[in-house]
């Protein structure tokens, strides 16, 4: 697959973007005026120590949270105007999350895993298994379909996970410290399969703390104290 | 998501909490069984208590001289003036003048001693005609009952009440053996089938003499006015024709007794359907006190499944925000959430049941009480399962679905 030329539509579009947050009567701006576009396939890193509101932004950019002033697009959709369940039917069809912690449920194999935003999405049981199945395979987990979370190793989880927000075809696939929890080898496996996903055209959005993870993206752009650094 | 997909995610978030699922619908389970078999208990005595008031003839009334309603001060009190006599009762008697009245049994008694040899026995000894056996539907467990030639005769006969007749005979048959009654000699000619009810000696019905009227009025009451009869027990043709008879005894006997103002009357007529409808709501108060505390058990049973569903909110709170990342609605969690209380109280309310049928089969060999579960009431106590786990899983299902996902992932 090629690489998309980019859209004059960004895909998401954040415009001088706040978040407040209020911890009793005082005021913790997270967000300050952040301006960021990120456009059909961009493979995007946004990078910050903790506590820079690197986060915050990502919640922002998932639709997990909403701004407390400014606006946010989605391919010229303004999310202050949309409610609970357009939010919901974004977050299913348009963008893909990976963890942490990975957040695979634990009772069910990870093909079931991977079905879950299929469920949502109400696609029909057969087709949802076959996605599915189709999904793990091309992740290299074909073996591990019928293996529960706790069988699989962190590298094969986050793996599971990253099929897990494919399988819904994303507009774009939004990964908060993806290789947090992972070691050295797993983490370049990890992150070798966002490069592969990049090069088949996926658009990615990471969010990391670690510099050398950073430098596999086209485009970095730091956060401090709530706000963009630089762009490069 | 259709409801068959509704349906399985619920089982199947339930399978994952095995014992917490367990617990909750063993909450349920107690609260249906303890509420069916509560009130099965109370249909249980309703029933038992119907049936031994009927046992004393239901369609009965019985005529006692002096009145309870006297206000002038002369007139004795209940039972205790000489104001009904033998012609009363056969006037009573008469098709003619109370065709609503079946059966008609004056009787006078008296406390006696009875003796077999040197065994005694102090028993009520009563006075009466052969009806009385068929109006207080009595039967008799050997011999036979006093006849109508007895009563003409004025026979020394007597039949004795099961429990008399043990105390003084023992295990041996006492047909045709003489008892001393006072200073009468007196042939048993019978024994009356125990129906085994009161407590005392003087309620025990199965604790009594019965003598022809003719020959306790001659040989035991003996005074002044021969003719007097303690009480005259009269059964009407049907239960409908009770207040028929009613009626007709009264308006007969205040012409007999001359009397021109029926508040004057020096007879008074109860009705034994009286005591039928305080025998029963004596017992439907006693039904519905149980009721309630069975409510109030199923009460906490549904507050032990929202308590459960509302902890499983707190311990789940990372699948809830995971899911709604993933794109689950409000609704969708809601719905789940919803499904699960609901398959609790389903599945506790079915097991409550069984337990519930098992218990009234089994409790009666235990308490020896009669245990009846009304099929409304196994449908009420499902409905009340459902309805409270419903209600009870609304709240946490609510919350569960308002938690914002980022919160929710956040937690560990």
């Amino acid at each position: 697959m090629e690489a998309a030329l980019p859209s004059p539509n960004p895909i998401a579009h954040l415009e001088e973007v706040w978040k407040i947050y209020r911890l009793g009567t005082i005021d913790v701006p997270a967000v300050r005026g952040v301006s960021l576009k990120v456009n059909e396939g961009d493979y995007l890193v946004i990078v910050g120590p903790s506590g820079s509101g690197k986060s915050t932004l990502m919640h922002l950019l998932g639709c997990l949270d909403t701004p407390t002033s400014g606006n946010y697009w989605l391919r010229g959709e303004r999310v202050a105007d949309l409610n609970d369940s357009e939010l919901a039917e974004i977050r299913n069809r348009r963008i893909g999350f990976v963890f942490q912690q990975f957040n695979l449920l634990a009772p069910i194999s990870a093909l079931r895993n991977v079905e879950l935003p299929l469920v949502y999405a109400g696609v029909p049981r057969p087709e949802r298994k076959e996605r599915a199945e189709a999904m793990l395979a091309r992740l290299g987990l074909e073996k591990w379909a019928q293996h529960k979370p706790a069988e699989l190793s962190g590298g094969q989880q986050q793996r599971v996970a990253i099929a897990r927000a494919l399988v819904t075809n994303p507009d774009f696939v939004l990964a908060d410290e993806p290789t947090g929890n992972l070691d050295s080898v797993a983490s370049s496996e990890v992150m070798d399969l966002f490069d592969e996903l990049s090069r088949d055209g996926k658009t990615i959005v990471l969010i990391t703390h670690e510099m050398d993870i950073a430098r596999r993206a086209h485009l970095i752009v730091r956060v401090r104290d709530g706000l963009l650094v630089d762009a490069s | 998501m259709n409801a068959i997909q509704i349906l399985g995610g619920a089982l199947e978030a339930l399978k994952w909490h095995r014992m917490r699922a367990a617990l909750t619908v063993l909450g349920i389970l107690i609260g249906i069984a303890a509420v069916m078999i509560t009130v099965g208990i109370g249909e249980g005595a309703q029933l038992k208590v119907t049936q031994q008031i009927a046992s004393l003839g239901s369609n009965l009334l019985t005529v006692t001289p002096g009145s309870s309603t006297s206000t002038s001060g002369v007139k004795g009190g209940l039972g205790t003036a000489n104001t009904l006599t033998l012609q009363d009762a056969k006037a009573i008697e008469s098709p003619k003048v109370a065709p609503a009245v079946s059966e008609v049994a004056p009787e006078v008694a008296k406390s006696e001693t009875l003796a077999n040899g040197l065994t005694t026995w102090t028993t009520t000894v009563y006075g009466t005609t052969p009806d009385w056996a068929s109006i207080r539907s009595r039967k008799l467990l050997a011999g036979r009952f006093i006849s109508a030639t007895d009563l003409a005769n004025r026979s020394p006969v007597v039949v004795l009440g099961a429990l008399s007749a043990q105390e003084l005979f023992g295990t041996a048959d006492p047909i045709g053996n003489s008892v001393l009654i006072g200073n009468l000699p007196t042939t048993v000619i019978g024994v009356l089938a125990p129906i085994g009810s009161g407590s005392s000696a003087q309620t025990n019905q199965d604790d009594l003499a019965i003598l022809p009227i003719t020959t306790a009025q001659t040989y035991l009451i003996g005074t002044a006015n021969l003719e007097s009869v303690k009480a005259i027990l009269v059964k009407a043709q049907s239960e409908s024709q009770l207040s028929a008879a009613y009626q007709e005894i009264d308006h007969e006997l205040l012409a007999l007794h001359g009397i021109a103002n029926p508040a004057n009357a020096d007879f008074t007529i109860t009705a034994e359907q009286s005591i039928v409808s305080v025998a029963t709501s004596v017992t439907t108060t006693l039904t519905y006190l149980l009721g309630s505390v069975a409510a109030v058990s199923l009460l906490v049973g549904g507050v032990g499944v929202m308590n459960i569903m509302l902890v499983s909110v707190t311990e789940r709170r990372r699948e809830i925000g995971l899911r709604k990342a993933l794109g689950a609605t409000r609704h969708a969690i809601e719905v789940q959430f919803l499904a699960e209380a609901t398959t609790l109280g389903l599945v506790g309310g079915l097991c409550g049941v069984g337990l519930g049928e098992v218990g009234a089969l089994i409790l009666p060999r235990i308490v020896g009480y009669p245990v009846s579960i009304p099929a409304a009431a196994t449908a009420a106590a499902l409905a009340l399962a459902a309805t409270v786990s419903i209600v009870f899983g609304v709240y946490p299902a609510v919350r569960a679905a308002r938690l914002s996902p980022i919160d929710a992932l956040r937690s560990e």
